[in-house]
Order: structure tokens, then sequence, then C-alpha cells
């Protein structure tokens, strides 16, 4: 298979700038949710989702970020491809190198992530856009979802695969940007950590007060 | 002491590899793993049974980067920041089943047994390895000021003995420690940085026209570095390529 000329290096800096893009994006998103949690009967959250829904900068917007997307997984599958070619026949002893877990999961997390979205698009986005039966009334099917036990673990669980995810993504974003140095290369880690946290806390705090209300 | 060898044999770079097993004792506890090998070829000689192991060594002071064998899932042996020549037998415990393979990658294709070809490594060198100036005679060393920090670093960087245990221990056979150190340790200095711009996209564009995979941060060769060479030379890389799409040297 001979695929385009494109440095390895190149593609590794488009993947970071897509999932620093994509990081910030999750912010914006766990940000909104927490409207969830106000107590005015949706009309914050549905004010915000009518917004989303109705604007064309936004419509643009959604564009770009599905191309963002797709762009980051399909050039992660060309270097998970070339990366295979590098070593056609492997070790027949496991490794015993000590190394981040996170790099390694990195692959399976992104594949489990983009499942659940699949899964989170059907529940929200598709009635969004009209492919699929559902409440439009955002606020009313997110508390509705959130409520019922399997739902909201099957998303906590979600959460803690993109915590995952995003806490290797963003130390490996500096690396790859030439940013990770002998100074701030620990305080990179530790803020890549907190921001993945934060995030996923977020999200979390709207599915965890959610079901306890109705419980 | 004893153990129970399972090594990789292999004809040449075409035939079909296959373990072998061969059991061997009374070896001293001080004896070096390469010492232990010879042993065993003694042995493989004398009472004919097999064709000798081969493997590669030569300095067997961990200074040439010619040894390297990936012994029990790690390259250059269960230890730290040593090469395989400096790897002793008292790291093992009596009776251990040893597996020992060659190092794995499409570049570095077997000649025999557990010797590999690794010449992709000359040929990234040759790519740009080098500064292109004439220099003469070697000039006092307090006439060209360098930061004692920025020397620290590019000597640390010039430590890579060029044995390719961070392309073995890498997942994706990648060799961006090797070329970030090499990188570094010329981008570190005045000397280097006049050419800088050109020998990093030469190189990187020769890695990968030879077919190593890139990095995926798992930082393996950083944990198997023999001379212990941080991550922090793959960034450098990175940073000194991404300057060098601009047409501009980058200083550090």
């Amino acid at each position: 298979m001979n695929l385009p000329k494109i440095h390895s290096i190149s593609k590794k800096v488009l993947v970071a700038l897509l999932g620093a893009f994509l990081s910030l994006f999750l912010l914006f998103h766990a940000s909104a949710n927490l409207c969830i949690l106000r107590n005015d009967g949706g009309a914050w959250y549905n004010a915000f989702c009518d917004f989303m829904g109705t604007n064309y900068i936004v419509k643009a917007f959604e564009i770009v970020l599905f191309g963002a997307l797709l762009l980051h997984i399909v050039l992660t599958i060309w270097l998970a491809i070339t990366n295979k070619m590098a070593r056609p026949k492997g070790y027949h002893k496991p490794q015993r190198t000590k190394t981040h877990t996170g790099s390694k999961l990195q692959v399976w997390t992104g594949i489990l992530i983009f499942a659940c979205l699949l899964l989170h698009f059907m529940d929200f986005y598709f009635v969004k856009i009209g492919l699929v039966d559902g409440n439009l009334n955002f606020y009313e099917q997110a508390r509705e979802k959130f409520q019922v036990p399997h739902i909201a673990i099957s998303y906590l669980v979600f959460f803690v695969v993109v915590w995952f995810h995003m806490r290797h993504g963003f130390a490996a974003m500096f690396q790859t940007l030439g940013l990770y140095n002998y100074k701030y290369g620990k305080a990179i880690e530790v803020i890549g950590i907190i921001y993945a946290t934060v995030v996923c806390l977020m999200f979390a705090t709207v599915v965890i007060v959610t079901f306890l209300q109705a419980a | 002491m004893r153990f129970t060898l399972h090594i990789w044999r292999q004809e040449n770079a075409r035939a079909k590899g296959h373990f072998e097993t061969y059991p061997i004792d009374n070896i001293s506890a001080e004896c070096s793993f390469l010492e232990m090998l010879d042993i065993l070829n003694e042995r493989l000689i004398n009472d004919r049974i097999a064709h000798p192991v081969c493997f590669d060594n030569d300095c067997r002071e961990g200074i040439c980067g010619m040894c390297g064998l990936y012994i029990n899932g790690r390259p250059h042996g269960n230890d730290d920041g040593i090469t395989t020549c400096q790897l002793h037998m008292r790291k093992f415990n009596d009776g251990d089943d040893i597996w020992i393979e060659p190092w794995r990658a499409k570049v570095f294709p077997i000649i025999r047994d557990l010797v590999v070809d690794r010449s992709a490594f000359d040929k990234i060198i040759q790519a740009g390895g080098y500064i292109s100036t004439t220099t003469g005679g070697v000039p006092d060393a307090n006439t060209i000021p360098i930061p004692k920090h920025n020397a620290d670093m590019a000597m640390d960087a010039a430590s890579c003995i060029g044995c390719g245990a961070c392309v073995a221990a890498c997942k994706n056979a990648s060799a961006m420690l090797f070329v970030g150190a090499k990188i570094s340790h010329l981008a570190l200095l005045p000397q280097g940085q006049i050419e800088a711009a050109d020998r990093v996209k030469n190189m990187v564009a020769k890695m990968d026209e030879l077919g190593f995979g890139s990095c995926t941060n798992t930082y393996a060769c950083e944990a198997e570095c023999p001379k212990l060479i941080k991550r922090q030379n793959i960034s450098r890389l990175n940073r000194q390529w991404l300057g060098s799409l601009f047409g501009r040297d980058r200083k550090e």
C-alpha cells in the first residue's frame, strides 16, 4: 500500500493541535452542561441548545468540529498503520520495560470514545438534526436519560475513558509541539491531570446530581 | 549458576528463524552476559552440538554500542543504564529461563542469529548528522563561550552510542530518541546551529524514508537507553523541526 508522503512529525503535530482543539471544545461542552443543574426548569439550558441549533456561525463551527474529529481519527489510524509496518515481527517475550501506560492505552481509549460518541449522538445530536426521533426539549431529555441507572453508569464510565485519553494527550501534545523541556516537564504533566480531571468532573457532576435528584 | 537459555537462531535474513533451547551450568555469578554466551559457544563448538550463536560485541565496556540483545523482554536486560556487555549473571536467579532475541524492526534486518544490520542509523547520520565546514585544528575551548547548561545538555545527548535499544524498546520501532540526541548535541552548540534547519529536515526525511515508526510518547526508549538519554531530546527535535519549517535556525 502506497501512502502519500507526509513527514511523521507533521502528522503528529496535526494530531496534537486537533486534540488541543477538541479538548477545548470539551471544556466548553462541560461548562454548558452545568446549566442543567440550574433550578430554572431548563430555561437556560434550552435557550443555549436553541442558540446552538439555530445560529449559523455555530452551524459552520459544527462542520469544523466534526472535520477536526475526523482528521484526528484518520491521522491517528494512519500513524498506527505505519507504526505497525515498522515492526512486522514482534518479540516472543512480552515487554517488561517500565513505561507510561497512557500511551499504550491511547488507541484503545480512542476507539472506546468513538464508540461511546456514537451512542451519545444517538441520544442527543441525531435527535437535534432529525435523524432520530426523540424529545427536542434537551433539558428534559438529559434528565430522563441520566435518571436511568445503566445510562448514568455508562456515561460515568465514558468520562473515565475520556479522562485517560486527555491525561496522556495533554502532556503528549506539549512533547509533540516541542514545548516539553527539563524546566516545565513535570508542571505540564500535573496541569494535564488537573485539566482532564476538571473537565471530566464537570461532565460527571451533571450526571451524578441528576441521578441523585431522581433517587 | 544454572540457566536454561532460549536463543533465537536464524541462518540469514531470508531464512525462517526459531528458538533453540540450551541448558547451561557452572556459570559464575560474576560472569558478564556476553562471557556466558562465550562459554556457551565454546561448549557448542567443542562438543560439536551446533554452530556457535552469533551476536554483536566489541569493546565490552559499554561505550561502543555494538552489543544489543533483547533479554527477557527488555533491551540490554533487566537493569537500567547499562549495555548488554555490562549485564552480569548475578542479576538473574539460579535456574532462570532466559529468552534472548535480536532487535526487532523492519529497518534492522537480521544478518544471523542475534546480529542485526543497524546501518539505517549510519544512513540517518549521513543525511545530516555532522558539521560540514572544515574546522582545521582544535581551537582553545575558552575562545567560544557556551553556557554551562547548554554544554551539559549537549554532552548528555552526545553520549548516545547508537546501539539501537531505543528502536528495539519502542512499540513502534521509532528512532526519535536516537535522532533527537544526534540533532541536540549539534544544535545546542554554536558550531552546529548554522546548519541546524537543513540538518533536522534531512535527518527526519531519511528516518521516515527508511521506515522507522513514529513516536507515540510511550518513552520506552528513555527507560531502556543505556546512556539514560532523556525524552526532552525528542521534544527538542520536534521544536527544531517545526522551526525549520519557517526557514530559520532556532537557537536554544
